[in-house]
């Protein structure tokens, strides 16, 4: 079975099939349509009168249109990669602040035209499941856009300058979401400030980072492309990426800097907790492949299994956690930290396979980890309770969601047939070598975590419905869309991760293995260890 | 053309004099043109003003034998005051405020402000500065402000005078050669330091002054906040960019000082009880950028300083006038809904005070900070930084209770202790307008930062 799996990825050839569906358009300003579309549709909606609430309908509708095409756009960029081109592409640059070496520089590899991807089905599928928000609904549309937007922003930077500026700007929209559409009134306000501290600190410590970066490499600029190959010195690179992955780690929840999660996926509606577990959160592990991998080398080497102690804490804690918890939100919450620690064991592994596995999750992982927490709000929401104890029999009462609730299980820990199944094969066979303690760790906080999502099942969907707990009402059409539009994907990537084939031509879609392979093969040969001499001589 | 370079200040003072005389008597009707008229006038007259700055100011000369220079710093210094002076008259309440009011003092302090942008002598500068700092304070109509102002000008006009003895005279030109070579001994940096240090709490205690006083009119508090630290920033600036030379005697102080404004700032603002003592905290705080700015005494970092002054400047005057009386725990409630152009600028102002992004307070703080670090301060740039994250915390809460927050859920007064509910359509107009000012300067940080930083080098080489 597992050597089944590893034939899916693809060994690059030096004549590449062109992907049916390609070069349909040319599109200079791709990426930057992409970051400010959301961004100029947030200032319409924000000045577009509605009196007593009569276009409310319209902010959820359009906002849902914008956010199609922008998806529309990355899913474009994406069958247009060309994965045999070492480098950045849809490259747009043009200088920005001369006389502080800053440009605005956007580009995408493989890895983040993947993220890009994700970011759009995420927000698309926060969107559907906002349906229900009745308070505010301007503003809610109007953050909910720029957040996206902010992601988007920091996916396509190439300039640290430029990705420090959207890293911090999307803390601000996520804040104000929780604090003003938070579930419980009383605690939404101390979960916006606390996910302020927490997002606010990894970003100062980004911009130490970044800061230092620069005035260690000279050159009066903040340009990635200079930067990733200054050749400093170790111990500069370690100081760096010491605090690169402080801020990672603050995004991704990694233990100690776990504090948010729990209070703000298990708090905020439906949408916000998708959009903060789908696309805020893998900022972090993209923030790692960007900065630590693939532009502080020695860094990383050294850093490494720490980084993979961290990422085997974090899964062991958190499915302590949510193997104990009674509250089916905070179980979720915990749930969806997990992905992560694949992501981070990937980065730290160092290795082609494991650095494959680890950018295949940023996708698998968003989706799986959206998609447990949508999973979760829903049941919830529609339970009428959050007690594990006070749930049961859902299954006959609510056989849509409980499909999707499955899903979500199996998808969050990894099962076969799912995106996260694929970035596990590869992450753990990637790093086990490497790091064998952090690795194995890992795989304990996984196996954990499946026996809390085994209980979560038997609890929710099995049994006797219990006499003392709220009738559940139905599940609405368009939180059922939002749901389905996230386990199809995580089912598609992990059935098909090469891409669908007619005639052994690929059709449509080039293959998320594919387009990650391209960039990781690039990125990985920094780490491949040194060819055994010939002949012995 | 060289005489013609002055028409904007020429402008600023005729305007000054015009405005004295809406203090007449007139009859009900005409009274109420002028009311209705008179701030509109005004503000053309600055955007005038600012017009001429901006098409005659790039002329690079020196007038008047000497006495005073037309460069760079000086043209980005007098636009960015004439710029705050007409966000801040455009975005008061002319309903309310009384005519003239506090109309003549405010022009008469930026003219101060200008005036010491463009002087080429130490007290010329002093002067300047001093005529920008009590004129503002006076329009908080409280002595203590006035008495502080009056002893810390007192303080730095003596280290100018130990400098002026020290350099044989009091050209900046002079005093630039003399200490370029200077060593940093503690006889010079004390009194450098004690100079420096004396402007940087002008500057500070600028935005702090109307957060503490509450018998100013919200006009004059605008005023104090951003034309009183338009004079001491200017002056901090220019004595700080001639003293570059002999840097090692008072950089690491200065940087720690302002690390300290900055962090301190930031810590008020988030623990402060009512929103304009909150205004004048993130003011404060991020005016401590500021002075961090002059610490780093290399072209890049003043220009910063410069660039980030302007930012700050505008976004105070205008984020406390447009918070007029609202005041105390859940004041602004509400506010979004009845109104949005009002709210939105304020909250941007607040969020551009507390350098998040992507307002020109974060280009600004963004390009200090890399100065910072360039200089070796890093645990200054660490420290402010820290102070920047409370700083946001306490912007999220304005921008909270402006947008978010109902009034149904406070037990605040529901509406400002004003008869009127609606503002007329100017001052809605112009808050809008104001909020298109505070976003364009981020827009265009490019042309606005390179001519901050041809600007530096201005203050740095004299020409």
């Amino acid at each position: 079975m597992t050597s089944l799996w590893l034939l899916a990825i693809p060994t690059p050839s030096a004549t590449p099939i062109p992907v049916f569906g390609s070069g349909v358009i040319g599109f200079s300003f791709l990426l930057s349509t992409i970051v400010w579309a959301p961004v100029a549709w947030a200032l319409v909606l924000a000045t577009v009168p509605n009196p007593r609430g009569r276009y409310d309908r319209f902010f959820y509708g359009s906002s849902f249109w914008v956010t199609l095409g922008v998806l529309g756009l990355a899913f474009f960029g994406y069958i247009q990669f060309q994965a045999f081109t070492v480098g950045p592409q849809f490259e747009e640059k043009l200088p920005w602040l001369p006389a502080y070496g800053i440009t605005y520089h956007l580009g995408a590899d493989g890895v983040s035209t993947l993220v890009l991807l994700a970011n759009g089905i995420v927000t698309l599928a926060a969107i559907l499941a906002s349906s229900g928000i009745r308070t505010r609904v301007r503003e809610y549309y109007v953050l909910l856009l720029l957040a996206e937007a902010a992601v988007n922003g920091l996916v396509c930077a190439r300039d640290l300058f430029v990705l420090t500026l959207f890293w911090a700007a999307a803390t601000v929209p996520l804040v104000l979401l929780v604090t003003g559409w938070g579930v419980q009134p009383v605690r939404r306000r101390a979960a916006g400030l606390r996910l302020l501290g927490y997002w606010g600190a990894g970003s100062l410590v980004l911009l130490l980072a970044v800061l230092l970066l620069a005035a260690t490499a000279g050159g009066n600029t903040f340009d990635l492309d200079y930067l990733g190959k200054a050749g400093l010195a170790s111990r500069v690179q370690v100081v760096v990426g010491i605090l690169v992955v402080i801020a990672a780690g603050s995004r991704l929840a990694l233990w100690p800097l776990h504090g948010w999660a729990r209070e703000i996926l298990a708090e905020a509606p439906a949408g916000i907790a998708i959009l903060v577990a789908g696309a805020g959160m893998r900022s972090g592990g993209y923030l790692l492949f960007r900065l630590l991998d693939a532009s502080l080398h020695d860094g990383t080497r050294l850093l490494a299994p720490i980084l993979a102690m961290l990422a085997g804490a974090t899964a062991i804690w958190c499915g302590l956690a949510a193997l104990r918890t009674r509250d089916v939100r905070i179980l979720g919450a915990y749930l969806a930290v997990v992905p992560g620690c694949v992501t981070v064991l990937g980065a730290a592994g160092v290795t082609p396979l494991s650095l494959d596995g680890a950018a295949y999750s940023l996708f698998g992982g968003a989706v799986a980890a959206a998609l447990v927490v949508g999973a979760c709000a829903v049941v919830a929401e529609r339970a009428l309770t959050r007690d594990l104890g006070l749930l049961g029999g859902l299954a006959g009462r609510l056989p849509r969601l409980s499909w999707l609730l499955v899903l979500a299980g199996v998808g969050v820990i990894g099962m076969p047939l799912t995106g996260t199944f694929v970035a596990e094969l590869l992450v753990f066979f990637g790093s086990f070598k490497i790091s064998f303690i952090g690795a194995f760790a890992t795989a304990a906080g996984l196996l954990v975590a499946g026996a809390a999502v085994a209980r979560m099942l038997q609890r929710i969907l099995f049994g006797a419905p219990n006499p003392d707990a709220p009738a559940a009402t139905d599940v609405p059409l368009t939180e059922t869309w939002a749901l389905a539009l996230l386990a199809g994907t995580l089912i598609y990537l992990g059935v098909v991760p090469g891409g669908p084939k007619v005639a052994g031509i690929p059709f449509l879609d080039p293959g998320a293995i594919n387009v990650v392979n391209a960039s990781v093969a690039d990125l990985a040969s920094t780490y491949a260890p040194p060819a055994p001499p010939v002949g012995g001589g | 053309m060289t005489t013609l370079v002055l028409a904007p200040e020429a402008l600023l003072v005729a305007t000054g004099g015009a405005t004295l005389l809406m203090s007449g008597r007139f009859r009900a009707r005409t009274r109420a043109r002028v009311q209705r008229w008179g701030p509109r006038a005004v503000v053309a007259a600055l955007l005038a003003a600012l017009g001429l700055e901006l098409w005659l100011g790039a002329q690079v000369g020196t007038l008047f034998a000497g006495g005073f220079a037309q460069d760079r710093f000086a043209l980005f210094a007098k636009a960015a005051v004439l710029l705050a002076l007409a966000a801040g008259v455009a975005a008061a309440d002319w309903d309310l405020e009384r005519l003239p009011g506090w109309l003549p003092a405010a022009l008469l302090g930026g003219f101060g402000a200008m005036v010491a942008a463009s002087s080429t002598d130490l007290f010329a500068v002093w002067a300047g500065a001093a005529l920008g700092i009590a004129a503002a304070a006076s329009t908080l109509g409280a002595v203590r402000p006035v008495a502080v102002a009056g002893a810390l000008l007192m303080l730095v006009a003596l280290c100018l005078a130990y400098l002026h003895a020290t350099a044989g005279g009091s050209s900046l030109d002079l005093a630039r050669s003399a200490l370029g070579e200077a060593p940093a001994t503690l006889p010079l940096a004390l009194p450098l330091l004690i100079g420096l240090g004396g402007l940087a709490a002008l500057l500070v205690l600028a935005p702090l002054g109307f957060g503490t006083t509450a018998e100013a009119s919200p006009f004059g508090r605008g005023v104090a906040a951003g034309v009183g630290a338009a004079g001491a920033g200017v002056a901090l600036l220019k004595v700080g960019g001639v003293l570059a030379g002999a840097a090692t005697a008072w950089a690491p102080g200065l940087a720690a000082g302002a690390a300290g404004l900055v962090l301190l700032g930031g810590l008020g603002a988030v623990v402060a009880p009512r929103p304009r003592t909150t205004i004048s905290l993130l003011a404060a705080s991020q005016l401590g950028w500021v002075v961090a700015a002059v610490a780093t005494h290399e072209q890049a970092g003043l220009g910063a300083g410069l660039f980030l002054l302007g930012s700050t400047v505008v976004a105070a005057v205008a984020a406390t006038t447009l918070l007029r009386d609202l005041d105390g725990e859940g004041a602004l409630a509400g506010l979004g809904a009845r109104e949005p152009g009002r709210a939105a600028a304020l909250v941007v102002a607040a969020l551009s005070l507390a350098a998040v992004p992507p307002l020109g307070g974060f280009f600004g703080v963004f390009l200090v900070s890399s100065s910072l670090a360039g200089a070796g301060f890093w645990w200054a740039l660490t420290l402010a930084l820290l102070g920047s994250l409370l700083a946001a915390a306490g912007a999220a809460r304005i921008a909270f209770a402006a947008f978010l927050l109902e009034e149904e859920d406070t037990r605040a007064p529901a509406r400002a202790p004003s008869t009127r509910v609606l503002p007329s359509t100017f001052t809605g107009a112009a808050a809008v307008a104001v909020t298109l000012v505070l976003i364009g300067y981020s827009l265009f940080a490019n042309p606005i930062s390179g001519l901050a930083y041809q600007a530096a080098s201005a203050l740095l080489t004299g020409h």
